[in-house]
């Protein structure tokens, strides 16, 4: 990634100089794991690299693991994500597995779906995923949920447009 | 390390929320939602609109795709920290959903996964069970056995079934009591018992909430079944069907052993059939929307088309009819004039 010696960038170059070590072993005690801690330590500056930094920063610490946190947290979620899919596959039926090759790429759908859909309430991920995974009719779903009609719509209209946002 | 791509052109905001607008009236269930050809005006009249459609397609489509279990455990996941239950449990919380007692009776879609004996859309399989009834599934069928001391209990979840029963064989071999145990097919509408038959069972679950438009059939093509609900029973004989839903039984008719159950055969064999229905019929066999414009709706179809093989009777149709196959994606296809 070219970028020219600007003053924005002297100040990422020694905020990584004098910091990143920090935060690769701060993450590493987060993660047990120094070969990710040191991914996400790139990751953490990748991002501080393409946002503003304020022009005095106080608690360079505090910035950057705020912005690891964040990171952190995509990380477990992916995770998790990644466990309860494999766990679910390993219980269908053998004729209903879907071959290796496909399997990656399913996952990959799935981790796009849950990031657009992750800061949606409650109620709206299930109207989803009644109406996209169990194939519900919405007129269903409100009875189901005890909703109104009108309401099943803007739910569904709210994640759709989160959808087409994200991917 | 992931690197963010800024390639892609920007699509502008209130496209995305008019491509939201044919999404939510496209996946509504309801007939009609969708005009095809203000649509598709739509989608011709900006290359953005078709960017739109294409994320879309790609995403939901994508999804589609997902063994729907699967699909669930990883997406629908309590929204802190991980959990120490595993994904099973997730899969019946739903704490918002009413619960169900049995003879109204209707179970929760996603609990198909749980079924003992399933088949996705497009795939039939034969079961044996352990009396040495045979069991046929259709396309995208869920069935549930429960053979106790005192009776044979099948549970149709959903899609239909051929069985034919054997004399009651215990698992170990050794010979049936006195007299057999009842053999028992339920579905959320009511009860057929089987009096030493070969008959179908059918469920359609269009209304699984709303009851009225819950709908069993039964056509029996050896010995008898009697169908129990809602207070009513009625006794079908040899080549006799009808349908029954929670709170009555219909009128009983001739099976004619050529249309009925062709599906065995994995053909479907129409005479005179009106293709939205055959459409339709299609349609259960076939992953993604399968849809007829009302132009040719009414348009009498005869003729043998392999079930198994959607696309094939698709281009059968193409071949024979006044019509043409629409694909305007992967998943969505509709039926439309030459």
């Amino acid at each position: 990634m070219p970028f020219s010696e600007s003053a924005p960038h002297q100040q990422v170059r020694s905020l990584y100089r004098d910091h990143h070590g920090w935060l690769h072993g701060w993450l590493g005690r987060k993660l047990g794991c120094a070969h990710r801690a040191a991914d996400l330590a790139q990751d953490t500056f990748v991002r501080v690299l393409s946002s503003r930094l304020p022009n005095d920063l106080r608690e360079p610490r505090a910035y950057l693991t705020t912005i690891a946190r964040n990171l952190l947290a995509d990380h477990w979620r992916r995770l998790e994500l990644e466990r309860a899919y494999e766990q679910a596959l390993a219980h269908l039926p053998e004729r209903e597995a879907p071959p290796p090759e496909l399997r990656l790429q399913m996952l990959e759908t799935l981790r796009q779906v849950d990031a657009c859909l992750q800061a949606l309430p409650a109620v709206t991920r299930q109207v989803f995923f009644l109406s996209q995974l169990d194939g519900m009719v919405y007129a269903d779903i409100a009875a189901a949920l005890k909703l109104s009609l009108a309401t099943v719509k803007r739910h569904m209209s709210r994640a759709f447009l989160a959808c087409l946002s994200v991917a | 390390m992931r690197v963010v791509a800024s390639g892609a052109p920007e699509i502008e905001p209130n496209v995305l929320k008019e491509a939201a607008h044919w999404l939510v009236r496209l996946h509504s269930g309801e007939p009609g939602a969708v005009d095809d050809a203000a649509l598709q005006r739509w989608l011709d009249a900006s290359p953005q609109h078709r960017r739109a459609w294409q994320r879309a397609e790609q995403l939901l489509g994508g999804l589609q795709t997902v063994p729907t279990q699967a699909a669930r455990a990883a997406l629908d996941r309590p929204p802190r920290g991980p959990s120490r239950r595993g994904a099973i449990a997730r899969l019946v919380w739903l704490p918002m959903l009413p619960t169900a007692a049995w003879l109204g009776w209707s179970q929760l879609p996603w609990r198909e996964w749980q079924a003992d004996y399933r088949t996705a859309t497009g795939e039939q399989t034969r079961v044996t069970l352990a009396d040495g009834t045979q069991v046929l599934l259709d396309t995208a069928s869920a069935l549930n056995v429960r053979y106790t001391g005192e009776q044979r209990l099948l549970r149709l979840l959903a899609g239909e079934v051929f069985i034919t029963t054997a004399p009651d064989l215990r698992a170990d071999g050794t010979p049936p009591q006195a007299s057999p145990r009842p053999f028992i097919v339920q579905t959320p509408d009511g009860t057929a018992r089987a009096l030493g038959t070969r008959f179908t069972v059918r469920h359609d679950d269009a209304g699984i909430w709303d009851k009225s438009r819950s709908r069993s059939h039964v056509a029996v093509f050896e010995g008898a079944v009697e169908i129990a609900t809602g207070g009513h029973t009625r006794r079908l004989d040899a080549s006799e069907q009808a349908d029954f839903s929670a709170s009555a039984i219909g009128p009983v008719s001739a099976v004619d052993e050529a249309l009925e159950g062709a599906w065995r055969t994995g053909m479907l064999i129409a005479r005179r059939m009106r293709l939205a229905d055959l459409a339709a019929e299609l349609d259960r066999y076939r992953p993604g929307l399968l849809r007829c414009s009302p132009e040719v709706a009414e348009l009498r179809i005869s003729g043998a088309f392999p079930l198994l093989d959607p696309e094939r009777s698709l281009r059968l149709l193409a071949e024979t009819f006044p019509v043409r196959v629409h694909y305007r994606s992967r998943y969505w296809a509709t039926l439309v004039p030459a």
